[in-house]
């Protein structure tokens, strides 16, 4: 495209050169020429000109003479009209709107140019060609469309300076392109759109111009050629490819202000302990949840739950309040019994130094369940865990029971000595509880024997009241009265096993499965003695009924029962078909047998026939023998001192003997609360402390606590060689039973009679 | 259970020397009160006062401790309190009656 412009360019400027006295046919011609160039260019776009000699239809047709007049020029000193009328080609409309941009002029481009303007010495015979060429073309449309194609092009430029020259030839606008540059040209060429319009009448106008702006436009074209501007891929954009930019505005909203709110609390060290520990909690079930959350569970049992966990909160506020009640009660009664609380830890009889061997005891509190006042304390455990707490079971036994048909009930209590005002523990069992045993590693599990026969494993750790365990009402319960129950020690799979004895003469082992216990008979009590019982000419075996039972400390297999009777059996677990020992001790039934608690070849047996035997193992013989004359209830040795034991007896006597003191008067004997109907029933040494409970048949229990001279205990010689207590326990319980062992030479000793009868 | 409260709180009602047992819950109001109402209000306002005190030293001083009780003996009586996260029991008690 530029060289052909160039090549127009040229002709034109040659023409104009060498017709300085310009004649009409030589104008016309390159109008009529030009003409036909706009038109195509305009339809290229790109401003394109095409060099072709066609003469439009609508051309004036002029004679030769008319040709051949001459027309003079004008020149007027006016400023250039402005552009009336302006059309643009719409591409989408495919017409011409007009141009609404009113301004005179189209900023382009805007660059501080470095280049010097050029006076007119330097104008090129080219640029002369081109504008003459151009300056013939007078149609209107080919004016509108040189100003549309300015926009885009040089080409167009190049012919509107023509066009500025048509009208009217002004001197100063060479200097004045000169100083504005491009700028300069396009305000011009707006400037001339006006008065083309106007001077379409009277074509002969920019014929007349031509020669007169030549100049001008030479110069104009001398600049042009210095940048040389041309059109390529990169610097042309078609107008339908331009997108429209993207405006940015800013828009400014105001939002109504936080609410203020004033906060004060402190912030204490425990405040921020406990913020912390809830938080840690928070974590910790959180992290539960998801566990929970995978293993995926039913939205139903989830609510469940929920409400559980609700129940659990109120519950844990009464549990709390229970608590902290039976925590006040405590203080209260230390407060009301303040004196008893002292004594019991403090008090140590100073007499006791005065009297010798003789010691006395110390009556401190005295509790009954009111509720039950008229049951018997059957049996009475220490609990294994605290020092200061037992287990009693209450009830009736058998011979006791009224003829009325009075509900047979029972009741398990734990008492603690902190509150003698109530037991911590009430449990109503469903007939009389006769027997109950603390296992010794688990202390809050608690086996019980009633009066029907039943068992039960109780949890007193648990809020519930419901047994653990329960033997079957058909196939497992005794047949009769249980009277003792021992736990033992776990089997080696650590299954919890413990042993009962009843008056149906069977000796049980219960093993405590996951649900239920396991019953398995140990030993059957056969009396193998006259008269046999014979029911329809079948001999049925007399059976002991037993009543009692101790297990040997040390060899855990062996333990010894006493039956109603009067007969202790030696047995062993192991063998149920045979005694190890069997022998008639006492002429009534057996209370209790009790192993020494330093040497188990020695232990006492009590009796209803008012005596208590010391024994030594593999004797068929007792060592001693106490007449006490009133029925003796229980004796136990005592944990502190080998040779100390205790004795309760029904007229309400406490008794207590040294057999290191003297073997045949008691070192201590003492009423409690002589009443008539009122018996003792059961006694129960303290592990720790120098304190007995006695239980009675009107369901009082009463702590005493004894004197130092009832619990001597052997003080290791200061010098020489040294020993442990245990050693001395045992050398002086054999030092006092030396002399009581019947030599094997010596005949029968006389008081041989008090054992046979 | 909240039977067993009952029975409790009845058995310490009936302890020798004993004046007066107060609950007060955790809004500082008395739900149950065996003394005249100006005394009990009068009682639980001054003891939360001072529970929550008592317990704020024991916890600043270890924050892993906890107040239990609280004894005061005082020339005529023996007030005892035992704070709960939602309760508070109060028994006021003359010890010199009990005793006697």
């Amino acid at each position: 495209m530029p060289p052909k412009l160039d090549q127009t360019a040229k002709k034109a400027t040659r023409l104009s050169l060498s017709q300085s006295g310009q004649k009409k046919p030589f104008n016309k011609e390159p109008s009529r020429r030009q003409v036909k160039i706009a038109k195509p260019a305009v339809d290229d776009n790109n401003g394109v000109q095409f060099n072709e000699s066609i003469r439009p239809d609508d051309q004036l047709k002029l004679t030769e003479e008319e040709l051949d007049e001459a027309i003079s020029n004008v020149l007027q000193v006016i400023e250039p009209p402005e552009l009336t009328a302006r059309v643009s080609y719409s591409y989408k409309d495919g017409t011409f709107v007009p141009y609404k941009n009113i301004l005179p002029f189209i900023t382009l481009i805007d660059l501080k140019s470095t280049l010097i303007h050029k006076t007119t010495e330097n104008f090129t015979e080219n640029d002369n060609e081109t504008a003459l060429e151009e300056i013939k073309e007078e149609s209107d449309h080919n004016k509108e469309d040189l100003v549309i194609d300015s926009d885009e092009n040089v080409d167009g430029r190049t012919q509107e300076e023509v066009e500025e020259g048509e009208s009217e030839g002004e001197g100063d606008f060479p200097n004045e392109e000169g100083d504005q540059g491009e700028g300069g040209e396009e305000i011009d060429e707006e400037k001339t759109s006006k008065p083309k319009a106007t001077s379409d009448s009277d074509e002969e106008a920019p014929v007349i111009v031509q020669q007169e702006s030549t100049t001008n436009i030479n110069s104009s074209a001398n600049k042009r050629n210095v940048p040389k501007k041309l059109m390529n891929q990169f610097n042309f954009f078609e107008r339908c490819a331009l997108t429209e930019e993207i405006i940015l505005r800013d828009k400014e909203v105001q939002t109504t202000p936080p609410t203020k709110n004033d906060f004060c609390t402190y912030a204490t060290q425990w405040i921020i302990y406990d913020a912390y520990n809830e938080d840690f909690l928070k974590q910790q079930d959180e992290k539960e949840k998801e566990k929970r959350d995978k293993i995926a569970v039913h939205a139903s049992k989830k609510s469940a739950s929920k409400k559980k966990k609700n129940d659990i909160t109120e519950d844990q506020t009464e549990k709390n309040m229970l608590i902290t009640a039976k925590f006040l009660e405590r203080i209260i009664n230390l407060n009301t019994m303040d004196a008893i609380a002292q004594d019991f830890r403090y008090y140590e009889d100073p007499s006791d130094q005065f009297r010798g061997r003789d010691g006395t005891i110390l009556p401190l509190w005295t509790m009954t369940y009111d509720k039950a006042d008229n049951l018997h304390v059957t049996d009475i455990s220490w609990s294994p865990d605290y020092f200061d707490m037992f287990a009693v079971t209450l009830g009736t036994p058998e011979g006791h029971l009224p003829l009325t048909d009075s509900p047979d009930v029972g009741y398990v209590c734990l008492w603690s000595l902190k509150n003698p005002s109530y037991p911590e523990y009430i449990n109503q069992t469903h007939c009389g509880a006769m027997c109950l045993d603390f296992h010794r590693n688990h202390g809050f599990l608690l086996a019980v024997g009633f009066h029907d026969g039943h068992l039960a494993v109780y949890n007193v750790s648990l809020p519930t009241k419901e047994a653990q365990y329960m033997t079957d009402a058909v196939n497992t319960k005794h047949m009769a009265c249980v009277r003792q129950v021992v736990w033992v020690k776990d089997l080696p799979d650590g299954e919890l096993n413990f042993y009962s004895i009843s008056e149906d003469g069977t000796v049980c082992n219960w093993l405590l499965m996951q649900s239920e216990m396991s019953k398995t008979i140990i030993v059957t009590l056969v009396l193998d003695i006259e008269p046999q019982i014979t029911l329809g000419g079948i001999s049925e075996t007399l059976i002991g009924r037993g009543t009692t039972i101790a297990f040997h400390p040390e060899n855990s297999g062996i333990y010894l029962v006493g039956t109603n009777e009067g007969y202790i059996f030696k047995c062993n677990t192991e063998w149920s078909s045979f005694f190890m020992q069997k022998f008639k001790a006492h002429e009534m039934s057996v209370y209790r047998i009790d192993y020494n608690k330093y040497d188990p070849n020695i232990y006492l047996s009590c009796s209803g026939d008012c005596t208590v035997k010391v024994w030594e193992d593999k004797s068929d013989i007792p060592l001693l023998i106490f007449d006490l004359l009133w029925s003796v209830s229980d004796v136990l040795w005592s944990p502190f001192s080998s040779t100390v034991f205790g004795v309760i007896t029904e007229d309400c006597d406490v008794v207590f003997y040294d057999l290191d003191a003297d073997k045949y008067k008691n070192i201590c004997c003492q009423p409690i609360q002589p009443e008539n109907q009122y018996q003792l029933t059961k006694l129960a040494f303290n592990w720790r402390m120098p304190v007995i409970v006695v239980g009675s048949s009107k369901s009082t229990i009463v702590a005493l606590k004894m004197s130092p001279n009832l619990r001597l205990i052997m003080k290791p010689p200061k010098k020489g060689k040294h020993y442990t207590t245990q050693m001395l326990e045992l050398e002086k319980l054999h030092k006092a039973l030396d002399s009581t062992r019947e030599p094997d030479t010596l005949v029968v000793p006389a008081d041989d009679d008090t054992t046979d009868s | 259970m909240a039977s067993e409260v009952e029975d409790t709180l009845k058995r310490i009602q009936s302890h020798r020397g004993v004046i007066g047992t107060i609950v007060v819950n955790n809004e500082g109001i008395p739900i149950k009160s065996t003394l005249d109402n100006s005394t009990s209000v009068q009682y639980a306002g001054l003891i939360q006062q001072l529970a929550d005190k008592a317990r704020s030293v024991v916890r600043d001083l270890d924050p892993s401790n906890d107040l239990m009780f609280l004894r005061m003996r005082t020339k005529k009586h023996e007030i005892m309190v035992a704070p709960d996260k939602d309760f508070i029991m109060i028994v006021i008690q003359n010890p010199t009656e009990a005793q006697s």
